[in-house]
């Protein structure tokens, strides 16, 4: 089953410690795609069937909260299933989070079986 | 490459409740993330000399004013990237860099959460690096002090906490 | 952000001249690498809160001496810790000047302890994709350059 996952993070060596992650978490993607923020994000969306997103908050251009919120308003996109991943969020942020459509979050920093329970749930 | 030599120095000795946040944040890191077992050693007294070439710096604002820093020597840095990142990283600066300062934010992140489940409020500024053969890093005030050697393998990074608490 | 050239201007001349009591003349804000940075001084302090990033004043031995001269109304021969406290009290200063222009509260800008880097020869660099403003000013024969790394939080 080809699964592809989006990984965004403004931070080029966050992208590749979430993707090294995931391999160690023995979570099979067929494909990893990034993004740096929001707005390339909702790009990649609309141009690949991802199947689930993984996204950090503090980001330039427009960040997660942001980039969920844009991603509710669109029909095509609203069902993608999206977690974030936060350095120092606190509870209102992750809060905030959730209501506007994110279905969990993990926290930095994090291990592989953490990531494995966290999104292994989802599919 | 030579390993460089940074002279820490000011300040005074800091309460025991300040190394045990500083100690969980930084193993916090290393037993998820890097995957290297590391032992914290007996704290270093304020006036001591480490053996570094690379060190992530990351400023703490509001009920405490703080300076955070990891130093690093340079093989460990790599090691520790290459564990990081799920890759070989020898030679790449620019990579190395970029992990020290994604470490140091992790960490002022755990010390931050620790903070918060007192009611205490810690903002965080933005991780630095400096990279180098010989340099000297100084924070004068005359504030409290913490060095804390971690061992992993036969090899040793440092965290080092200088810090006062603000009046409100 | 607006102006944040100007507002960097303003805040170092407003220190140099009362406090330093040296003259300085701004120059165009630099473009590339300033890296590395060479028999320097490094005075830095981090902002959180509303706005958050770093400021750094960097500036080469022999001009941080005598600015340290002028600070502290004495001779100053080596970069010894005088000098190293002084830099690292013109970072506090000129954090507090900038985050004075950045914030009309002021009180939403917080800064860290300041600290204070030197060597023969280091890298200094900010890992934060904020705006990033340095400008260099001319000071007695010699230049120093103040960089801020700068993003306003949502």
């Amino acid at each position: 089953m080809g699964k592809k996952v989006l990984i965004v993070d403004d931070s080029n060596t966050m992208r590749k410690i979430v993707t090294r992650s995931l391999r160690q978490a023995g979570l099979d993607f067929d494909e990893i795609l990034e993004a740096g923020d929001g707005l390339e994000a909702l790009a990649v969306l609309r141009k690949e069937k991802v199947d689930l997103v993984l996204s950090d908050i503090n980001m330039p251009n427009m960040d997660g909260l942001a980039f969920l919120r844009e991603k509710a308003a669109d029909a095509a996109l609203s069902s993608i299933p999206v977690v974030m991943i936060t350095t120092e969020a606190g509870n209102d942020i992750i809060g905030e989070a959730k209501s506007l459509g994110a279905l969990g979050s993990i926290k930095k920093p994090f291990t592989p079986d953490q990531i494995q329970e966290t999104i292994g749930s989802l599919f | 490459m030579k390993p460089g030599s940074l002279r820490t120095s000011g300040g005074k000795g800091a309460p025991l409740e300040m190394e045990k946040k500083v100690i969980a944040a930084t193993l916090a890191v290393f037993d998820t993330m890097v995957m290297l077992k590391t032992v914290p050693e007996a704290p270093l007294g304020p006036k001591s000399a480490i053996s570094c070439n690379i060190s992530g710096m990351l400023g703490l604002a509001g009920d405490l004013r703080g300076m955070l820093a990891v130093h690093w020597p340079r093989a460990l840095a790599t090691d520790v990237t290459s564990r990081l990142l799920g890759e070989e990283v020898e030679g790449r600066e620019e990579d190395i860099r970029d992990a020290i300062a994604e470490i140091v934010n992790m960490i002022a992140g755990g010390i931050k959460a620790a903070f918060s489940s007192e009611g205490k409020v810690l903002e965080l500024s933005v991780p630095t690096t400096v990279t180098g053969n010989s340099y000297t890093m100084r924070s004068a005030w005359n504030s409290s002090h913490i060095i804390i050697p971690f061992r992993a393998g036969e090899e040793c990074f440092w965290t080092e906490l200088k810090f006062l608490e603000t009046a409100d | 952000m607006e102006n944040l050239p100007d507002k960097i201007m303003a805040s170092v001349h407003a220190i140099f001249s009362s406090m330093v009591m040296m003259d300085i003349v701004p120059g165009t804000p630099i473009q590339g690498e300033i890296n590395p940075l060479q028999s320097t001084i490094t005075g830095m302090i981090g902002l959180a809160g509303t706005h958050r990033g770093m400021l750094a004043i960097h500036l080469p031995e022999a001009l941080a001496k005598k600015v340290t001269g002028n600070f502290l109304g004495m001779e100053v021969e080596e970069i010894d810790n005088d000098v190293q406290d002084a830099i690292g009290e013109l970072a506090n200063m000129l954090g507090g000047g900038i985050k004075a222009i950045l914030s009309e509260n002021g009180k939403d800008i917080k800064l860290s302890m300041p600290s204070t880097i030197c060597g023969q020869e280091y890298r200094f660099q900010s890992h934060y994709e904020g705006e990033s403003v340095i400008v260099p000013f001319a000071a007695e024969d010699s230049q120093f350059l103040v960089e801020l790394r700068i993003k306003k939080e949502e």
